[in-house]
């Protein structure tokens, strides 16, 4: 079992340095077959991405690629999201977050084909 | 003066998604390149600078919801720090555009499982 989770937890990883997005994507799934619910496979989704997107985000921001100022016109509406987010995930069906989500998924599966 | 309003807004919406672990940061990623005219790069940077405060916001929200299995997202997440790095070393070497056409199929594959998912088999 903890296999599985460092082997999908590399994996997200993985994808999300050498692709720069989608680690998330990964994560949801691995969290499921370790045997969580729909629920908390999303929420522990962030906790396992975050500390990557960390790292990621100071590669590019040292890169040049980026600086902290260009993101922030986005962050106050995106930390209001966020609570909002948090008090749907109490709310929301689980069936209903997993349609959502694989819609998400094809839709950044379409997009990255098409890039 | 609009501008805020707009990248408010844009934000809003990409801080729900991403609070609800929909992943990859369409919504962000999306709105920049097309509409704000942003290159690729620098919008992914953005969209991960963005993510972090949204992420730490979500996670004491769903962590208080009794929603976040630490025991899980520990090694999980220890694994995905070496793992991102492996990746970004790897990421000068390796045909980057023959790795996106096999995640995106992985992709496409899982959103569809997810779409026909049935409410019984959880």
């Amino acid at each position: 079992m903890k296999i599985k989770s460092l082997i999908g937890g590399g994996l997200t990883g993985t994808v999300n340095g050498l692709l720069g997005s989608g680690g998330g994507l990964v994560a949801v799934p691995v969290l499921r077959s370790a045997g969580l619910d729909t629920r908390q496979a999303h929420s522990s989704s962030l906790a396992v991405v975050l500390p990557i997107t960390v790292v990621s985000a100071a590669l590019y921001i040292t890169g040049g690629k980026v600086s902290i100022s260009d993101a922030l016109p986005y962050i106050p509406g995106g930390a209001a999201g966020a609570v909002v987010g948090g008090l749907i995930m109490t709310r929301i069906s689980p069936g209903i977050l997993r349609k959502v989500f694989g819609g998400f998924a094809i839709w950044a599966g379409l997009r990255m084909l098409l890039q | 003066m609009s501008g805020w309003i707009i990248t408010t807004l844009a934000g809003f919406v990409a801080g729900i998604a991403g609070a609800l672990g929909l992943g990859g940061g369409s919504v962000l990623l999306l709105y920049l390149t097309m509409f704000a005219g942003v290159a690729q790069r620098q919008a992914q940077g953005i969209n991960l600078i963005f993510f972090i405060p949204c992420a730490a916001v979500a996670i004491l929200m769903h962590s208080r919801s009794r929603l976040i299995c630490w025991r899980e997202v520990f090694p999980c997440a220890v694994a995905g720090l070496f793992g991102s790095l492996a990746g970004y070393t790897l990421s000068g070497l390796l045909d980057e555009s023959l790795l996106r056409m096999i995640f995106a199929v992985f992709l496409l594959i899982l959103g569809v499982h997810e779409l026909l998912s049935r409410p019984a088999a959880h």
